[in-house]
């Protein structure tokens, strides 16, 4: 290359350049060492709490990035948010229109209740997807930008809400169709369904410091999650009795689609206290994920990369 | 004051094994989200590090590195590939963690790594502007400040809403370099990224980090010795993860790199017709060497080699050597030329031929060299053979900060003292093209004293009269058209050291027509400027004409004893004045002459100048300058 003007200073320049700036004392400073223990955690709250601002503006660009991209290279762009939980009502409303399976939904019509489980269901399960993945969806950027890695799990949740509300627009043709009995307790679906999504986040985001370095843990995670599908009332209500009613209540999701179900269409038994718990819970675990994260990632990032 | 960066005791492992990698991972994952670990303590810093801290497979990438830069240092870190270099960085930029050791940081981090990392190729480059900029820590109301500055650097704007998958290689980079400049850092951390894109850009990109290395303490990983050595205050050199050199001496710290290396040994290639049987090479102070050897060497010292050429067979007449220096980059940098374009035609005698070729003094920069010996057919269709890594040469003195290849010392002088040339030039079309004088135009004319005689004959309306004047000096205006004289008197009126005079120069006295400017009649004062004597000017009508007065320049001149500058701009009859001036002797009295010739408008005049020029020269006039334009 040809020489250019960079050049070094000579004393007296480099004098008034240090005057002129703030003094390093006034400067914000890190500390960066190996970083275990308690030391650990109390850095990764403080700097949570500390680029809150920074963080929700940098995941509200992820989310508007990755919002704007999704659809970029296809037609049907937005419809490919619906189809899946359509796709999945038509496959059930068949098959239990053939006499191949037999499922009583009690007063509700069945292809109402499928679709409503169906919903629900997609919600919890891409919202855990979404949350085990956040890693390795920004493998690229994690090795080469630091930057607060908490706005990738805030533009994930936002990601995965969205998607919600927009399957969530197909509920409308489907409550014309079928009418159901208009109460008050309809609302409460709202807050049901997006806690359905926190709850999968949080359960997605707890395994992440594994998940990310062996792919063991994730693929046996999207097994589990086709079993679990039948493990969950979402294309059946939950049985009265039984084994199968045993195992069921022992999944989180459970309580999160029989109550939310329960209060659009009415007709089965909200589980209040388990759903409560289960939220509560969830909270929890999201906070302990976020946290757990922070302090795992360097070690992460390091393995991914290879330096 | 305190350190920017202050590094203590910096260690890392790395795994070789992928699998037992992974398996450290989830250990120290698990390790490190146990709140009851043990911390680092501040006696753990001062341990060595030791074999018995691996695990299998494991090795120490980093071990025991302490540095500090503070604002405004530039600490350039080499070494070879997987020396360290860049995980060094990656734990610098807070990406991942030492095992050992604490890096203090303080203020804003930027880091020049991968300039485009977090572009989404499905995004226009206007939203990925956007989405990269807060990847780097730009709040929103900066983007939107800076928003602007990021596209005029980056040269994208025809391209900002096209998708980036469309955008070159080299597109993508240029933006990605001007989003990552834009933010003021405190620390600046570079990857080899000193400078992306085509040429223009490139410069574009020195300069903008020539503005953050000063305002920062940067740490800048490179390759390229030259860009070291032009960037850096300091030098850490890494080796297999351990600093061999660390300190303020550039060049020792890029001498201890190339020391790594060796070079490799002396290699001969070509048909091996004829061969070098001997070579000796030594310097004005009685260094010497001998093929394959080293020999050290100041800059601008001169040096002889001494070969000897053996013939397999008799058949080969004549052959042409050449001597060629490498620098380390292995890059020729200098070509011992003979005779020939390329080297010296020599006629052999058989079997063995000796030659000797003196160097003029070495140009070669501080550094280390390779010589190559080649000997080629006359015509080049065949080579004999070419001996490379002959000898090294390492040469000391010159210029090492500079990085550059050759330092010649310049015969420089400072021009405005005198009244240069150049300046006129740009001064006078400047004032042709109705430019305001610039501060630095007016100071060719300050070494005028006040009192001293100026002569501006075609004066016009004055503006090389009023830089006359305002120094002091006595001036003399001649100027015969009304329309310019009327504004002449208007200005000057009231300056006691300005005489003006209403007459045409020339070799006699007299009176005769002055022809106008055709365009005349739109503006007397502003088309003033052609008015001639000469009918034959191409731009002046035949039959718009007033009578004015001539006078003898000479006999004017003659009065004084000394002028310091005669301004002659006279449309066509500079010639008899010239040539009458040049006859009375009288350009000697005269400092600085300047004249403005018209070849183009009357094309006679060429023969008469021509001649006029000649004179000059015989004469040795070098204070006339003609055609100052």
């Amino acid at each position: 290359m040809s020489p250019g003007p960079v050049s070094k200073l000579t004393h007296a320049e480099y004098r008034s350049i240090s005057e002129s700036h703030p003094s390093a004392d006034d400067l914000p400073v890190r500390v960066i060492t190996p970083h275990d223990g308690l030391d650990a955690f109390r850095h990764a709250f403080t700097s949570l709490i500390r680029d809150r601002h920074f963080t929700r503006e940098l995941a509200w660009r992820m989310f508007v990035r990755d919002t704007k991209a999704m659809f970029r290279g296809s037609f049907l762009g937005w419809f490919w948010l619906l189809l899946p939980a359509l796709a999945n009502t038509l496959v059930w409303v068949f098959l239990s229109g053939t006499n191949v399976v037999q499922i009583d939904s009690g007063s509700t019509p069945y292809p109402l209740f499928v679709f409503v489980g169906t919903l629900l269901w997609t919600a919890f399960n891409g919202a855990l997807v979404a949350g085990l993945g956040v890693i390795e969806e920004a493998k690229g950027t994690l090795a080469k930008v630091n930057f607060p890695h908490e706005a990738l799990v805030l533009s994930a949740l936002g990601k995965t809400v969205l998607n919600t509300a927009a399957t969530s627009v197909a509920l409308v043709p489907f409550l014309i169709l079928y009418p159901v009995s208009v109460r008050a307790e309809m609302l409460l679906f709202l807050p049901g369904i997006m806690a359905t999504t926190l709850c999968g986040l949080a359960f997605g985001l707890i395994f992440v410091p594994v998940a990310a370095l062996v792919s063991d843990l994730s693929r046996g995670i999207h097994l589990a999650l086709r079993f679990a599908f039948f493990l969950t009332p979402v294309i059946f209500p939950l049985p009265e009795s039984g084994t199968g009613r045993l195992v069921m209540l022992l999944n989180p999701a459970t309580s999160l689609v029989v109550t939310s179900r329960a209060w659009l269409l009415g007709g089965e038994d909200p589980m209040l206290l388990t759903f409560a718990i289960v939220v509560a819970g969830s909270l929890l675990l999201l906070g302990t994920g976020l946290i757990a994260l922070k302090v795992a990632l360097p070690h992460l990032i390091e393995r991914l990369s290879g330096a | 004051m305190q350190p920017l960066i202050k590094a203590e005791h910096v260690s890392k492992k790395f795994c070789r094994s992928l699998k037992r990698s992974l398996w450290y991972g989830i250990q120290d994952v698990t390790h490190s989200l146990n709140p009851w670990a043990r911390e680092q303590q501040q006696a753990d810093l001062e341990q060595p590090t030791t074999a018995a801290d691996l695990r299998r497979d494991e090795f120490w990438a980093l071990q025991d590195i302490n540095f500090e830069v503070h604002r405004g240092e530039c600490l350039g870190l080499i070494g070879h590939n997987g020396a360290g270099k860049s995980t060094l960085l990656k734990i610098l930029n807070g990406l991942i963690r030492p095992d050992r050791g604490r890096i203090t940081m303080r203020g804003r981090v930027a880091a020049l790594i991968e300039l485009n990392a977090g572009f989404n190729n499905l995004l226009t480059g206007r939203e990925n502007i956007y989405s990269q900029a807060a990847l780097l820590g730009f709040s929103r109301e900066e983007i939107r400040r800076k928003f602007d500055d990021i596209v005029a650097f980056s040269e994208m704007e025809p391209f900002l809403d096209m998708p980036v998958q469309n955008y070159s290689s080299g597109m993508k980079v240029k933006l990605g370099f001007a989003v990552s400049t834009q933010l003021e850092p405190d620390i600046l951390l570079i990857d080899e990224v000193l400078a992306v894109g085509d040429l223009g850009f490139r410069y574009k990109c020195l300069n903008r980090i020539g503005e953050l290395l000063k305002k920062s303490a940067v740490i800048f990983v490179s390759h390229s010795m030259t860009q070291v050595i032009r960037v850096s205050s300091q030098i850490m050199m890494l080796n297999q993860g351990q600093v061999h050199y660390d300190g303020r001496n550039v060049v020792a710290g890029l001498e201890s790199y190339y020391a790594l290396f060796g070079g490799g040994g002396m290699t001969h290639a070509g048909s091996q017709e004829l061969r070098f049987e001997a070579m000796y090479a030594a310097t004005q102070g009685g260094d010497e060497c001998s093929l394959g050897g080293q020999l050290a060497i100041s800059n601008n010292d001169t040096l002889t080699f001494r070969m000897s050429i053996i013939s397999q067979s008799k058949d080969i007449q004549r052959t042409v050597v050449q001597v060629l220096f490498w620098n380390h980059e292995m890059i020729p940098v200098l070509d011992v030329t003979g005779g020939s374009d390329y080297g010296f035609v020599l006629e052999l005698s058989y079997p063995r031929t000796e030659v000797e070729v003196a160097l003029p003094p070495l140009p070669l920069n501080a550094g280390r060299y390779s010589v190559s010996l080649i000997l080629t057919a006359p015509g080049l269709e065949k080579v004999y053979c070419q001996t490379d890594q002959a000898m090294k040469l390492l040469v000391s003195g010159g210029s090492p900060a500079s990085g550059a290849g050759c330092v010649v010392a310049g015969n420089w002088q400072k021009l405005n003292e005198k009244l240069s040339l150049t300046s006129l030039r740009l001064l006078n079309r400047r004032l042709l093209s109705n430019e305001k004088l610039t501060a630095a135009d007016a100071t060719l004319f300050d070494e005028l004293a006040p009192g001293d005689i100026a002569v501006d004959c075609g004066a016009n309306v004055g503006t090389i009269t009023a830089e006359f004047a305002k120094r002091g000096a006595v001036v003399h205006a001649f100027e015969p058209d009304p329309a310019a004289y009327g504004e002449l008197k208007r200005k000057f009126e009231a300056h006691s050291n300005v005489r003006l005079h209403q007459v045409a120069v020339a070799a006699a006295d007299g009176r005769l027509p002055l022809y106008f400017r055709s365009e005349r009649a739109t503006d007397a004062v502003m088309y003033s400027v052609g008015s001639t004597l000469f009918s034959k000017k191409t731009d002046v009508l035949k039959d718009d004409f007033c009578e004015v007065e001539v006078r003898r320049l000479a006999d004017f001149l003659r009065q004084f004893q000394r002028i310091r500058i005669l301004k002659m701009d006279i449309e066509g009859a500079e010639c008899e004045v010239l040539e009458d001036l040049l006859q009375e002797r009288l350009l000697e009295r005269i400092d600085l002459v300047l004249v403005e010739t018209h070849e183009e408008w009357i094309p006679e005049t060429i023969p008469r100048l021509q001649k006029i020029r000649e004179q000059l020269q015989q004469g040795g006039y070098t204070n006339v300058f003609l055609n100052w334009i």
